[in-house]
């Protein structure tokens, strides 16, 4: 048995779900990270979250932890109802409405519109509650054990707990009193580096969050070079200093497609272009619709035949700074349909569409890695991406590339694949033969050869200690 | 042959609360302007508003229009440059959201929705009450007052004037006279006022069109406006003897929309030249301005692509944190306008930044005096717009004598002529690099300006009323027999 062992934090993700039905990229990548951890060292790795009555932490079994996510993964969008028939109350209602003169009867059905939209808030709310007294902390009597660290054990961060109230002071009460070296994986910086893709909220606690802590980690772990590269001179703008280098891990592709099934009311195979992502303003979904658009323009003009124009299928959720952009689509009909946003689509859905696509698009302005670029390549279909940050370490050379910033590139970049479809085929069949996944058991290992490496150095963080002496630092956010 | 202006969309544009005329109705009454000065003494133009009755229109004096929209008088001084009205929130709000701000998201969605449609529904709900309360009150006034006016009525006249038969020649016009639409009263069903202005009164009608944005573009556009112009313009345009455009571009549109829902136009419509900007006195020496900027003059809503521009000054920071570029070397953005529809996520993304660190600055419904100086103060203007009918900030940024780095998009190359120098609009890179180019090479900034401000001709808005004007005088049915603009067409 290899010394020291590994404790990873799953306190983020207990909140995280808590909020959310779905993972997005930080869950569903640390997931096949731990999963494998688990695989390859199962002795060694321990979970753990947020103890109560006292103790710092206390143990998860692994199982509980697993049953999150798989859970979380699985969730079927609620059916809609039928609606119900009319009642005998409502047809009253209606017929006192309709004796009403205009001026009262607007008001009034303004009022029960209000109100009846008022009560979905609020029965969200209720159903968020009951869902957070589902997942939070068991009691005291109930809370597990707290973990016997020994000194060398890694306390390992492979999520996003800048929400979790604390944590640098988690961090040090652990290295204080148990000696154990925290390592951190970093996704990237952009609440730093680009608070205009963020909402506000999470961009200040981001900032916080990591003036507070980074100085507070023995070692740091990054997705792609272009993140270790940012964390790096993040770290020198500081003035501080890194006592060894970020260490960049190879990131796994693609998830466990579940078995080939045939999940109803999604487009039709074949006629359709991918884009997998959260709507949000970073992720330059406007690009795409200038481009449809004027795939659309083509038609009108008589330019391009309407049958050689596919639909274009945005899968994700609805996230943040993209309501102005939603307003707009339903503006244009959603260029008469042709825009399609598939909402929530479970990870049975996603293969399915990965499946059908034509080709995948992925015109992000900013991405620590691209898990989506990389899935779409293990799938065996072709990803058409951006070439900012990471997204050429994600796509490799079996991936194109476009400018995000140019909608005239990437409209020549799709029409190019549209009107050769010939030339299609053969690239997909070169990702189909040529793509090697990187296996996620690989992601592990990296993770587990560097927390062994250099295990001498104990409660000496990567960062110059002189630096907490300067806690305004928190909040001097350039 | 009098040609009247339909004015009513001016007062109904001032009634909605706007503070400053813009846009459309500002190029209206330049216009209106022109036209009366060119026109005036020899009672070749008039006015009508909208009134009751068969035709609808009535006449209105030009004093009357007038004196709704004359501009207030300069101030001497215009603190425009040295102290920007930056954007500033009631205290109350921002309280009320920061505190929201420290709930999670998840929590704050739907508190802050709920809460807002919850008072919405009180609102409505009390609204409701006080209409059903009311009603009976309001009904029996009305019918009270009716009733008296009614007997009064009845008592001055013994019998009722016989009803005007529905083909009268209008009170104020004669046949033959033109009723000219160069604003947008899109607010009125107009195919019947039109049909009743051309078949019962004999005159002829047209129409000017700025733009078919909400049809061509709806993305742009309030709900509303999408909803009304396309069907407006497909009803009206039937009507039309007499059909104007903006520019070249805007006509061309015009024609492939007729086209598109088989509406028979009565000949090419007729770009006529729009003067230049509106308040743009000859370049003067150049104001020594406290920091160095560039001005984007404009309504900021999501078809001019401020985006873009933050974008540009966002790399051109980024350039001096990576030492790539001095600080000095980047001008303030200047951002002058309203803030307007379909840019909410625009501005919490300049708020979530500090206004890049404040080196993007908005200065809200700037006066005229202010507007010149930005413009003279200025190295120069971008103007990244999507689509424009024309593009009246640009070729007022030439005839201030300061140079404009424009989008190439629809008819902005018209506005902008041989001196703007144009970009890609959805090429971020591009229009980096022109701004680049520009910063770099101050020598060829300022020789640029020179060339503007010797070169430059403006176009008088008496060249356009007089287009206008001599487009009615002979609309002939195939309308290429039109006199050209500028000549004397009366």
């Amino acid at each position: 048995m290899l010394p020291g062992r590994l404790w990873v934090d799953t306190e983020d993700f207990f909140e995280f779900f808590a909020a959310n039905p779905r993972p997005s990229g930080i869950q569903r990548l640390a997931f096949e990270i731990m999963r494998e951890l688990v695989r390859q060292a199962p002795g060694r790795v321990g979970f753990v979250r947020r103890g109560t009555g006292g103790s710092l932490l206390q143990e998860m079994p692994w199982a509980v932890v697993a049953d999150l996510f798989t859970a979380g993964s699985q969730v079927q969008q609620p059916v809609t109802q039928p609606a119900p028939r009319r009642s005998r109350l409502r047809r009253a209602a209606r017929a006192v409405s309709i004796r009403l003169p205009d001026s009262v009867r607007t008001p009034l059905i303004k009022a029960a519109v209000y109100q009846i939209h008022a009560a979905k808030s609020w029965r969200a709310l209720a159903h968020m509650a009951t869902r957070a007294a589902a997942i939070a902390p068991p009691g005291p009597e109930s809370s597990g054990p707290e973990p016997d660290f020994a000194p060398g054990d890694m306390f390992l961060v492979l999520g996003a707990p800048w929400a979790v109230p604390g944590f640098a002071e988690l961090l040090t009460a652990l290295k204080q009193r148990h000696g154990v070296v925290a390592t951190l994986l970093v996704y990237d910086l952009i609440p730093v580096r680009h608070p205009e893709w963020c909402t506000p909220h999470a961009a200040d606690l981001f900032t916080t969050w990591l003036y507070a802590c980074l100085p507070l980690f023995d070692r740091l772990m990054a997705i792609s070079a272009h993140t270790a590269q940012d964390v790096a001179a993040f770290v020198a703008e500081q003035g501080w200093a890194l006592a060894r280098p970020v260490e960049t891990i190879p990131i796994g592709a693609g998830f466990d497609a579940p078995q080939r099934s045939d999940p109803p009311g999604l487009p039709a195979p074949g006629q359709y272009v991918l884009f997998v992502s959260t709507i949000e303003a970073r992720k330059n979904h406007a690009v795409l619709v200038r481009v449809w658009r004027r795939l659309i323009d083509d038609v009108r003009l008589g330019r391009r035949p309407a049958d050689s124009v596919p639909q274009l299928v945005f899968a994700g959720r609805v996230g943040w700074l993209v309501a102005d952009l939603m307003q707009q689509l339903d503006n244009m009909g959603w260029l008469q349909g042709r825009i399609r946003l598939i909402a929530d689509p479970t990870d049975a859905e996603l293969v399915a569409l990965y499946r059908g696509c034509l080709f995948t698009i992925f015109p992000s302005l900013f991405e620590g890695w691209g898990l989506p670029v990389s899935e779409s390549l293990a799938l065996g279909v072709p990803c058409l991406a951006s070439s900012a940050a990471a997204l050429p370490e994600a796509g490799g050379t079996l991936c194109r590339y476009f400018d995000p910033n140019d909608a005239g590139s990437a409209y020549a970049a799709v029409v190019a694949l549209l009107d050769d479809r010939p030339a299609l085929a053969a690239w997909r069949t070169a990702v189909q033969d040529g793509f090697r996944p990187v296996p996620w058991s690989a992601t592990a290992q990296a993770v587990l050869n560097h927390s062994v490496l250099n295990h001498s150095v104990l409660n000496h963080s990567v960062l110059n200690q002189a630096v907490l002496a300067e806690p305004d630092r928190a909040h001097a956010v350039p | 042959m009098t040609v009247w202006f339909d004015v009513e969309d001016l007062f109904h544009h001032q009634r909605s609360g706007a503070k400053r005329v813009s846009g459309i109705q500002r190029l209206t009454l330049e216009i209106y302007r022109a036209a009366v000065a060119l026109e005036g003494t020899r009672g070749g133009i008039g006015f009508v508003r909208h009134g009751s009755g068969p035709g609808g229109l009535v006449p209105v004096a030009w004093a009357d229009v007038e004196a709704g929209f004359a501009e207030p008088a300069p101030s001497v001084t215009s603190p425009a440059l040295q102290a920007p009205v930056t954007r500033s929130r009631l205290s109350a709000r921002r309280i009320a959201r920061q505190a929201a701000n420290t709930l999670p998201l998840h929590i704050k969605g739907p508190l802050v929705l709920g809460s807002v449609l919850q008072v919405q529904a009180v609102a409505a709900g009390l609204h409701s009450v006080a209409r059903l309360v009311l009603f009976p009150v309001a009904v029996g006034l009305r019918w009270g007052t009716a009733g008296i006016a009614h007997a009064a009525a009845w008592l001055r006249q013994p019998s009722a004037p016989p009803a005007p038969p529905r083909s009268a020649p209008p009170p104020f016009a004669q046949p033959g006279d033109t009723l000219l639409v160069l604003g947008s009263p899109w607010f009125r069903d107009y195919a019947p006022v039109a049909r009743h202005v051309r078949d019962i009164w004999r005159m002829r009608f047209g129409v000017l069109v700025h733009d078919l944005v909400p049809v061509r573009h709806p993305e742009w556009c309030h709900e509303g406006i999408v909803r009304t112009v396309g069907p407006w313009y497909a009803a009206v345009l039937p009507y039309c003897d007499l059909v104007l455009a903006n520019s070249a571009h805007t006509a061309a549109d015009v024609e492939a929309f007729a086209h598109e829902r088989g509406i028979a136009l009565p000949g090419p419509v007729r770009p006529v030249p729009v003067g230049t900007g509106y308040n743009a006195p000859p370049p003067g020496p150049r104001p020594q301005a406290a920091r160095e900027m560039v001005l984007f003059v404009s309504t900021m809503e999501a078809r001019k692509n401020h985006a873009l521009v933050v974008r540009v000054w966002r790399r051109l920071l980024a350039d001096v944190t990576a030492g790539r570029r001095t600080a000095d070397t980047v001008p303030d953005l200047v951002f002058a306008g309203r803030v307007g529809w379909l840019v909410a996520d625009l501005v919490q993304q300049l708020d979530n930044t500090g206004w890049l660190g404040g080196r993007v600055r908005m200065v809200e419904n700037p006066s005229d005096a202010e507007l010149r100086t930005l413009y003279e103060g200025a190295l120069f203007t971008v103007f990244p717009s999507f689509y424009e009918g024309f593009g009246l900030p640009v070729s007022e940024s030439l005839a201030f004598g300061t140079p404009c780095l424009s989008s190439n998009a629809a008819a902005l190359p018209e506005a902008g002529g041989t001196l703007a120098r144009y970009f890609d609009p959805d090429d971020a890179g591009s229009a980096y690099r022109a701004v680049a180019a520009l910063l770099d090479d101050r020598p060829a900034l300022e020789a640029w300006r020179a060339e503007v401000r010797r070169d430059f001709r403006p176009t008088p808005w008496s060249d356009t009323a007089a287009a206008v004007l001599a487009a009615c005088a002979r609309p002939g049915p195939h309308g290429t027999d039109a006199a050209p603009p500028g000549s004397d067409g009366r």
